[in-house]
């Protein structure tokens, strides 16, 4: 006996590698297959008298292996996922670390890469230029830590007296410093995770 | 289904004409997508059913074929599919060639095989 849950589960798992499949397709023409191959399925479910799970499964295999619809629609193969695929987003990550050769040879792999579009490849490469150890080094020359409060200004005042003053540390840029800080952080990680989901979905099938 | 083992000729003039004989089957009415593959899959024009969709999007895109909603008797509106002026043009200059083709194609394997074997 088969739960309805399994069904569509089935029915659900094979329109979703169908749109997967055509994603290199114009939206609009990507729409209309999937809608169309849903449509089909509804109809032919609509006539099963009692649908099981080897009904459904027939459907499925009378529909077609997605791949070949996927050439139907004038797409080239699949290709295979390479080594410069899994390895680009860590080197753009952590790359930066050794004397940014290693973060340079991350953007190479990343843009003659196929499994990231144009956005991701700008986001990955922009966010950020040397990777985490960009962060790093930002943080180590100032550039992102608090101004140090010492600094002294010093006016003239009338007979050669000498007037200075401190300024008070200001809570709340320090405050936002720190929030950049992390976020500063946190970008490239995001962009990371994001790059090796995109790849893991391209290279399920 | 198609069997794998046949010829890879077959094959290829399937792929070839399927969208002409798509055109065919939309000249005297409209038809829903599952109408179309479960018709030209029985004729073993297709393989998988499912590949009729990006060939109809490919005739749509050439505005050889449009889509319209229609109503339904079972479940909600379904989006048919009817041929354009310019697919009747496409389907008409198709049977010209396709006879001339077949013609050709006989008199060159009719004749010699029929007097070969006598």
């Amino acid at each position: 006996m088969s739960s309805p849950n399994k069904i569509d589960q089935l029915l659900e798992d094979y329109v979703s590698r169908i749109h997967h499949t055509l994603r290199d397709l114009p939206q609009e023409r990507r729409d209309l297959i999937v809608e169309d191959i849903r449509e089909h399925i509804r109809t032919a479910r609509a006539a099963m008298e009692s649908e099981n799970e080897a009904q459904i499964r027939q459907l499925l295999d009378d529909l077609g292996d997605p791949e070949a619809i996927r050439s139907e629609a004038g797409l080239p193969p699949f290709p295979e996922l390479g080594w410069g695929d899994r390895w680009a987003p860590w080197l753009l990550l952590l790359g930066g670390f050794v004397f940014m050769l290693g973060w340079l040879a991350g953007v190479a792999l990343l843009w003659q890469s196929t499994v990231w579009k144009l956005r991701d490849k700008l986001m990955a490469t922009l966010i950020w230029p040397g990777g985490l150890a960009a962060v790093v080094y930002a943080l180590g020359l100032g550039i992102l830590a608090p101004a140090p409060a010492g600094i002294t200004r010093c006016t003239g005042g009338p007979g050669g007296t000498m007037h200075c003053t401190r300024p008070t540390v200001n809570h709340l840029l320090l405050v936002l410093a720190i929030i950049a800080m992390v976020l500063a952080t946190a970008a490239p990680i995001v962009v990371n995770i994001r790059l090796i989901r995109i790849r893991n979905r391209f290279g399920a099938r | 289904m198609i069997e794998k083992s046949e010829s890879s000729w077959l094959g290829q003039l399937r792929r070839g004409i399927a969208d002409r004989c798509v055109l065919a089957l939309l000249e005297d009415q409209e038809r829903y997508g599952f109408d179309l593959a479960k018709t030209l899959s029985q004729a073993r024009i297709i393989a998988g059913e499912g590949t009729i969709y990006p060939l109809l999007s490919r005739l749509r895109r050439d505005e050889l074929v449009e889509t319209v909603w229609r109503e339904s008797t079972e479940g909600p509106p379904r989006r048919y599919y009817a041929l354009t002026p310019g697919g009747v043009d496409a389907l008409a200059q198709f049977r010209r060639q396709w006879t001339q083709f077949t013609s050709a194609v006989n008199d060159l394997i009719g004749d010699t095989r029929e007097v070969s074997s006598e």
